[in-house]
């Protein structure tokens, strides 16, 4: 079991990405993300050592995504089917996923300071609504929407590129 | 659907805002397009990242504001708990949105996480920390096998392991031990006073109740940098400590064990690269009367506990030599001793069976046969256990080779054998088979050298089990552990080969080393390892070797006064003992116990 619970631990964040990835929604992903690791812990004694982690733990969380959503009325999950071909297109290592966080962070540090505050809004450890960003730096839900829109297309031409197109 | 038109769909997919028709264009588009499910992670990657990012900027950013201690913040932090204390709960977070950084291993007593008891098992997330009450204990433990061993009393905050691990220790100790870092990503370990940074060493923090006298570091293995808050730094090494206070200076020093200081001045006044005998200290002074024990002398007597092929093990807690032997048609006796580095003199730690069984693996009164213990010895650090196994038996009838395959490990505390039951593939044990307790992954590492089923195999004592890993040709060698690199090295018999012990497959590396083929070319011979010089140092008389892992390279140091090696070879009686930097060794009964300071040439 401790060896199972140190490879989640290894491959966590890549874990957690696929998770939101198909859980945009952060806190329903936090939930399902915890589910997994409880089931991972669970099932490690099935696990065989030197196979493919990554997969045995993504078949485990499309399953978890899939109870997550039963639980949450008036949110649709996707197709399960499309679920399943995104979880089969998902190849990312935590090899990979260290150089897109590198690279990101590098783009982040690029963007311009009022498009971060919304972007750092969002995302934080209270993740705030459109409504509630547009309510604390006054402005318009349409602006908010728009920034934030327009930060996350300049950061995933940042990142594609490599380097920054220039501020947006 | 265009690029655009995709990204569009995956905004309003992360914004919850997709409208049903849009859902089912975008389901369309994925399930019929691969290029677009590229796209899909490409966006979505981005978005997840975007989380774990804020996150991890909040949890430095948390650490910051707390590391600095003003009284003014103590003040109202005091009133927080007493406001928390009251059950009003003021700042609510959800574990749940922060990513697992580490599992608790063990838990002894009450810890609480957020005022809620945890249990093993339990995961730690981001941004959290653990208190234990005054007489608990806890250990955590990180993805890469990192280990964090918290003391009564103690408190850390912001657990995080984005950028490198980094936790806040508030106030108590801290154990670590820290695998090798990636570059750029050591861990961080902040107090109230200062700040460690470990790229992968064993290390103890403390933070005393009493502020003014700040943050002590002393580090085990490896080095440690420690900065304090007015910006100094030192590098810390192995057996130093330095203090992180205000108002006092930032140095290094050598952590002396009061209870070493006799030996510690000894060594001292020891040159470089020299031996010294230590007086008084005659293993026969403490043999059991000969007239009271008659059925335990066999063909030989007592001398053969050392001469006749036996080793030893050190219990670095008591810092005591440990030494077993005798057996086969030599010596029956079982009684084991004890050397203390503490008070300089020999302790007979149990007493011999007076009628020990012929050729059986277990005495009437429960304790193991004597035997001829080879390099079948080792001391279970975290169990504070010394672990026997295979040898040659005691017995009339000679011969050697019986099976002694009942594994049998030694409680120092209680001062009792026990013969445990242990699970999976075990070793069917032989002469001539050596092994070595590594504290990375916590097991006995055995080269088997049974024809059998020869082979490296490992056993791990808390779950009691064993467990095979090839079938190497393992045969009168002698195992040491380079924590540093993570590997086994196997010396002796005309052959060095090493196993990676952090990798998925424990696979052998024969070692073309330059230098010392007379050394390679002994069989048994003492070996261990040096973490202070970064160097395997072996003796099997005459000069002392060592051997450069990085650059496997064997050079030798020749020094006068050595004593005479023990004919059938040295084995574990040549240990380094870490508090003191000496390697200890044992000879024979009937000489001194001798210690060697070793100086990197």
């Amino acid at each position: 079991v401790e060896a199972v619970q140190a490879l989640f631990l290894k491959h966590s964040a890549v874990l957690q990405g696929f998770i939101t990835g198909l859980v945009p929604d952060l806190a329903l992903a936090d939930d399902v993300y915890q589910e997994v690791f409880l089931a991972v812990s669970r099932l490690a004694p099935k696990f065989r050592l030197g196979t493919d982690f990554l997969a045995w733990a993504r078949s485990i969380a499309v399953l978890k995504i899939h109870e997550g959503y039963r639980g949450r009325k008036g949110v649709r999950p996707l197709d399960a089917r499309v679920i399943e071909l995104l979880a089969a297109s998902s190849v990312e290592t935590p090899d990979t996923w260290s150089q897109r966080r590198r690279s990101l962070s590098k783009c982040l540090e690029k963007l311009a300071p009022r498009a971060r505050e919304v972007v750092d809004l969002r995302y934080a450890q209270t993740p705030l609504s459109t409504a509630e960003i547009s309510r604390k730096l006054s402005w318009t839900p349409h602006a908010v929407d728009v920034a934030l829109s327009r930060a996350r297309r300049w950061l995933q031409d940042c990142t594609r590129r490599g380097v920054a197109p220039g501020a947006v | 659907v265009n690029d655009d038109r995709l990204f569009q769909l995956l905004e309003d997919y992360v914004e919850g805002r997709l409208s049903a028709a849009d859902q089912s264009a975008l389901e369309e588009h994925l399930s019929s397009h691969p290029e677009a499910r590229v796209r899909f992670w490409d966006y979505l990657h981005q978005h997840a990242l975007l989380r774990q990012l804020a996150l991890n900027a909040e949890g430095k950013a948390l650490a910051a504001r707390t590391t600095r201690p003003r009284r003014r913040i103590w003040i109202a932090a005091a009133a927080v708990l007493l406001v928390i204390g009251s059950g009003v709960v003021l700042w609510s977070i959800r574990r749940g949105e922060r990513p697992a950084v580490a599992v608790v291993e063990k838990v002894d007593g009450r810890v609480l996480r957020e005022n809620q008891a945890i249990a093993a098992g339990d995961p730690l997330f981001a941004a959290e920390g653990l208190e234990t009450a005054p007489q608990a204990r806890a250990v955590i433990r990180f993805g890469d096998g990192t280990r964090v061993e918290l003391g009564p009393g103690t408190a850390i905050r912001n657990l995080q392991s984005i950028d490198g691990k980094h936790v806040q220790l508030v106030r108590g100790t801290l154990r670590a031990q820290v695998v090798k870092q990636p570059a750029g990503e050591p861990m961080r370990i902040r107090t109230p006073d200062g700040e460690a940074t470990v790229l992968g060493t064993t290390l103890k923090l403390m933070v005393d109740g009493d502020r003014g006298k700040g943050t002590r570091l002393e580090v085990e293995e490896g080095k440690v940098r420690l900065s304090n808050l007015a910006g100094k730094a030192v590098e810390v090494p192995s057996g130093h400590f330095a203090i992180a206070a205000l108002k006092t200076e930032l140095v290094s020093k050598p952590n002396l064990v009061p209870s070493l200081a006799t030996a510690a001045a000894l060594v001292e006044k020891m040159p470089p690269n020299s031996w010294l005998s230590l007086p008084n200290t005659l293993m026969w002074n403490v043999i059991p009367d000969r007239a009271k024990n008659p059925k335990i002398q066999g063909t030989a007597g007592p001398s053969t506990i050392v001469t006749g092929w036996s080793g030893g093990a050190l219990d670095s807690r008591r810092h005591q030599l440990l030494v077993w032997g005798g057996g086969s048609t030599m010596y029956f006796g079982n009684e084991l001793y004890g050397f203390s580095l503490e008070t300089l003199s020999w302790s007979r730690l149990t007493e011999p069976c007076p009628d020990p069984t012929d050729g059986g693996q277990t005495n009437p009164d429960g304790t193991p046969n004597a035997r001829a213990t080879y390099n079948g010895l080792a001391y279970i650090a975290h169990a504070d256990r010394f672990f026997a196994l295979g040898g040659d038996p005691a017995t009339t009838r000679g011969g050697g080779g019986a099976r002694l395959d009942l594994l049998w490990t030694f409680d120092l505390a209680g001062r009792r054998w026990s013969a445990r039951k242990a699970s999976g593939t075990k070793p069917p044990t032989y002469l001539g088979n050596t092994c070595a307790y590594d504290p990375g992954s916590r097991k006995v590492w055995w080269g088997e050298a049974n024809p059998d089923a020869m082979g490296l195999y490992s056993y791990d004592y808390d779950s009691d089990s064993w467990t095979r890993h090839n079938s190497d040709h393992i045969y009168y060698q002698t195992s040491v552990i380079d924590p540093r690199r993570g590997l086994l090295v196997n010396v002796g018999y005309g052959k060095v080969f090493a196993y990676d012990l952090r990798s998925r497959n424990v696979t052998r590396q024969d070692w073309t080393t330059r230098g010392g083929e007379s050394f390679v070319a002994a069989t048994n011979p003492g070996l261990d390892y040096d973490p202070v010089a970064d160097r395997i140092v072996g003796w099997a008389g005459g000069g002392v070797w060592s051997l450069d892992p990085a650059t496997r390279v064997w050079t030798a140091v020749s020094a006068p006064n050595a004593p005479a090696p023990t004919a059938n070879g040295i084995f574990g009686r040549w240990r380094y003992v870490p508090d003191l930097g000496v390697f200890v060794v044992v000879t024979s009964i009937d000489e001194n116990v001798h210690i060697f300071k070793f100086a990197k040439p």
